[in-house]
């Protein structure tokens, strides 16, 4: 893989560990049994697509730094995942309504690889497509039911799309790596892919009778490196092992 | 003559493996669940169910620890991601064997599979409880007719 290519892969990497890593944290906290088992089972998922990601990036590196050491002993400002990914659980509905936002991009992300130059990062998005498929009807079934739920439940859920409304603008909007391999046909330009986004995920909010914020400003840079204060939190749990014991193995 | 023993030697590493059990569903072998993609005298590729099955690590290393015991450690493990593995690959024998074993088998990959049949009494009246459950794999359901909660392949 080229340099751009590798940067974009790492993208797709750090995208996967920090919303794997959040929905880690409802572990034993989610409000039914059934829930927990689903956050850990969407962990788990993101992490293992995150991880295989990593290790390819290792791999073409010649492994002169372990996938372990990429994923987990970059500084801040080096991850280039988009802000919706970090955003914090607050909720089960906002944290649905994340997972439901980022995960319908996902599919489509993956879905347009399918003209990427590396077959290896071909072959883990066609796998991945079919474990994001259940993601996708998980958490869309959560948006419907508490959106189109009690008073109660509908004031969490615009809420939660008041706050989350803003972060989505950055997944269609390209990095240079992006735009590079866009032009080079390697990936779905994002335009098209926004507009296939927006038609699945509008008749979902107008089911679940949920409004669109008006006049959003997108909030982007996490593509860039530049986060919200809550990436930092996340890291220092994350990488608190590896900083502590380099190299430590399981 | 060389050909016959690498005949041979391959259909021992089947036989090998076929002797590896799931982690999670030990009724069930490797071979049988579709895991393994291809076997040479020297090689064998496997591929994994979901990609973060925590059950991989342990399926390599039991594989590696098969192959040692039967004085093949030479042989080559190698992964493959494509074509992503699929629950259509599971032998027929399998699916009876977790059926036994009260896991709902899956359906062919396009079926609906909201309401498997109970495991325990064969009733098609049952309910899904979690989309989600005790591994990647399974979800959860409960008989509406005898009660029982079971867990079912997801198809895949």
């Amino acid at each position: 893989m080229n340099n751009i290519q590798k940067q974009y892969v790492l993208m797709l990497a750090d995208n996967a560990l920090v919303l794997g890593q959040r929905m880690g944290e409802w572990l034993s906290h989610a409000p039914e049994m059934e829930l927990d088992m689903a956050a850990g089972n969407f962990a788990l998922d993101m992490i293992g697509q995150a991880k295989l990601f990593y290790e390819l990036l290792a791999n073409e590196d010649g492994e002169a730094r372990t996938a372990d050491e990429i994923a987990m002993t970059r500084r801040e400002h080096e991850y280039v995942n988009v802000q919706l990914t970090e955003q914090p659980n607050l909720d089960w509905g906002h944290s649905s309504l994340r997972h439901y936002f980022f995960s319908v991009f996902l599919r489509l992300q993956y879905q347009g690889l399918e003209n990427f130059p590396d077959e290896n990062v071909r072959a883990i998005a066609a796998k991945a497509i079919k474990e994001v498929d259940y993601h996708i009807r998980f958490a869309q079934g959560w948006v419907i039911r508490l959106g189109d739920g009690t008073a109660e439940s509908r004031n969490y859920m615009n809420a939660a799309l008041e706050r989350l409304w803003r972060f989505t603008g950055a997944m269609f909007t390209p990095s240079s790596a992006e735009q590079n391999l866009i032009e080079a046909g390697s990936i779905r330009p994002l335009s098209e892919i926004k507009f296939a986004w927006e038609t699945q995920i509008f008749p979902v909010l107008s089911e679940a009778t949920l409004e669109l914020p008006e006049d959003t400003r997108m909030l982007l840079g996490g593509k860039q490196g530049k986060h919200t204060e809550h990436l930092g939190h996340i890291l220092a749990e994350l990488q608190y092992m590896q900083r502590s014991y380099p190299g430590l193995n399981w | 003559m060389a050909a016959a023993a690498n005949t041979d030697r391959t259909a021992q590493i089947w036989e090998i493996l076929r002797s590896v059990p799931d982690p999670e569903i030990p009724v069930v072998n490797i071979v049988e669940l579709g895991m393994v993609r291809a076997v040479d005298n020297d090689y064998v590729v496997l591929t994994t169910t979901y990609v973060g099955c925590p059950a991989t690590d342990v399926i390599f290393s039991d594989v590696r620890a098969a192959l040692s015991e039967n004085g093949l450690a030479h042989v080559r493990i190698d992964i493959t991601h494509s074509p992503a593995w699929t629950t259509d690959w599971i032998e027929d024998a399998a699916k009876e064997k977790l059926l036994a074993y009260g896991i709902a088998p899956p359906r062919a990959v396009g079926a609906n599979d909201a309401r498997p049949n109970c495991p325990r009494c064969g009733s098609g009246h049952t309910k899904l409880v979690s989309q989600f459950g005790s591994t990647p794999c399974k979800s959860h359901h409960k008989c509406q007719d005898c009660l029982e909660p079971f867990d079912a392949f997801k198809c895949h």
